[in-house]
């Protein structure tokens, strides 16, 4: 096992970012790792799914790299005032990895993007927005950032939401991933991600990840989607580590 | 360039080792240096000592640094198989892993002090492994250290005088006394300041490895046995490798 820690310059962003990567023990020259790109929460950062899930394991035992970035908290999208993030993540950083490693496969069928929160909300939003790089969406605890509630009144809290996503409704904006997956389909794209989604049934976000349920449903002639949803949990790590095994072994990752 | 911490463990130490690299943000087939820190360093010394981050800039070189935990970058005595991790083990990950070259004329190896020693250990016993191996103010003698370690045990490396013989650590003696290395692809660059207490080692090495037939090149110049010196003698290696 292998844990590196990639203090890079980033040109789109103009500064220094880190990310970190995990290999497993063994593999051969030659090989190509099939690649998770694992997306933290709004207050966390590449560190935070190492400290909180055991990753090494993982990588271990399904004999995979793993992808940590850290976009602070943009949630994975260009910013409508502000850095974007969103472009780094999928298009930059992207290829750095693929391109500094020779050991990470960069076929689209060996690439997976998940995360939770903010970051369930962020691999639902990349992986539909670069559908040619991913094939796989698990996105756990993640709603459509169009549906929270926004009021324009000056709060900390609602300038924070106009730095990300501008004001006003941005239902129809590539903001909402459900406005995203509905372009996927009529742009008659061939082969759409597919897409595990789960939630805590305690969660918070839960009415949101329903809705976005009840949308792939709908368009299950396009999607390969599926919902699962656990008793017992909320918004918190124990859910979200037994829900990425459960999407690894969803994508037959094992 | 990226700068990257990595951790993993080592299958021949049987430990967790630690490595700090420098990495071009470019496209791959970067050229390797690997890069040996000396007595009581480690993978940072090299980093945060000199500036060689700042000469590696825009180059397609990447540099790696490993920690040699004052074992002289051999195999070990009376302990661990440094010298099969940094020639072999270190050699083989960088090489699956990254997007490095593979080729022989891609691959360098140089350091300082007992970096130096480890540097031209490893270039001497495998013959066509790498390019060029630079020592900076080596501590290329090892018969002279053994006789002042400054505070280092040097049992659990060297052993007693006859095993050290036996195991062919003492680069002098085993370069005079047989012609079997001779046949040796790398360009060994010697380097040492005008103020070093050691700079005998390093004429003395360079007059034997001449005789003997090495392609081998010597400089000196002010400096002591410090980074600022080290600092001047990377600044002249990353300009060489990125004109060879």
């Amino acid at each position: 096992m292998a844990v590196i820690n990639i203090e890079h310059m980033s040109l789109y962003l103009k500064y220094g970012l880190n990310a970190s990567l995990i290999l497993p023990d063994k593999y051969d020259k030659g090989d190509k790792l099939k690649c998770l790109w694992l997306y933290h929460g709004s207050s966390g950062d590449h560190m935070a799914w190492m400290l909180h899930a055991n990753l090494t394991e993982i990588a271990n035992k399904r004999k995979i790299a793993i992808i940590l970035p850290n976009v602070r908290e943009s949630c994975f999208v260009d910013m409508a005032v502000g850095e974007k993030y969103g472009s780094y993540v999928g298009r930059e950083l992207y290829s750095m990895i693929h391109n500094m490693f020779a050991i990470t496969s960069d076929k689209r069928e060996d690439n997976a993007v998940s995360g939770f929160s903010n970051g369930g909300y962020g691999c639902m939003h990349i992986g539909l927005k670069y559908p040619k790089k991913y094939a796989y969406i698990g996105a756990l605890s993640a709603g459509d950032k169009a549906e929270s509630e926004y009021k324009q009144d000056g709060s900390l809290k609602s300038k924070y939401r106009e730095r990300l996503f501008g004001v006003g409704d941005i239902s129809n904006t590539e903001y909402s991933f459900l406005y995203q997956a509905k372009l996927l389909k009529e742009s008659g794209f061939k082969n759409p991600p597919k897409i595990y989604q789960a939630c805590g049934e305690l969660d918070p976000w839960v009415g949101m990840s329903r809705n976005s349920r009840d949308f792939f449903e709908a368009n299950a002639d396009f999607y390969d989607y599926k919902y699962v949803e656990d008793k017992g949990y909320a918004h918190e790590w124990d859910f979200w580590t037994k829900q990425l095994d459960e999407f690894l072994d969803y994508i037959g990752w094992k | 360039m990226a700068h990257l911490k990595l951790t993993m463990e080592s299958e021949t130490l049987r430990l967790p080792v630690s490595l700090d690299i420098l990495m071009p943000q470019g496209r791959g087939g970067y050229k390797t240096l690997y890069l040996l820190h000396g007595a009581g360093g480690d993978c940072e010394s090299w980093l945060l000592r000199s500036r060689v981050a700042d000469y590696c800039m825009n180059t397609n070189i990447a540099v790696v640094c490993p920690s040699g935990d004052n074992r002289f970058y051999v195999n070990n005595v009376n302990g661990r198989d440094y010298g099969n991790y940094i020639a072999d083990e270190l050699v083989n990950f960088m090489e699956k892993t990254f997007s490095v070259s593979d080729r022989m004329e891609d691959r360098y190896i140089g350091g300082m002090s007992m970096g130096a020693y480890g540097a031209f250990y490893a270039a001497l016993n495998r013959p066509n492994q790498y390019r060029a191996a630079f020592s900076y103010s080596g501590l290329l003698d090892i018969s002279k250290r053994e006789q002042d370690p400054q505070g280092l045990d040097l049992f659990p490396v060297f052993g007693e005088e006859l095993e050290r013989e036996d195991n062919e650590f003492d680069i002098l003696k085993v370069i005079h006394k047989s012609g079997y290395l001779v046949d040796n692809k790398t360009n060994f660059y010697i380097s040492c300041g005008l103020s070093d207490e050691r700079i005998g080692m390093s004429r003395d090495c360079y007059k034997v490895m001449k005789d003997a037939g090495f392609k081998v090149s010597y400089k000196e110049s002010e400096g002591k046995h410090d980074f600022d010196y080290w600092d001047s003698c990377i600044k002249d290696t990353i300009e060489l490798i990125k004109e060879d």
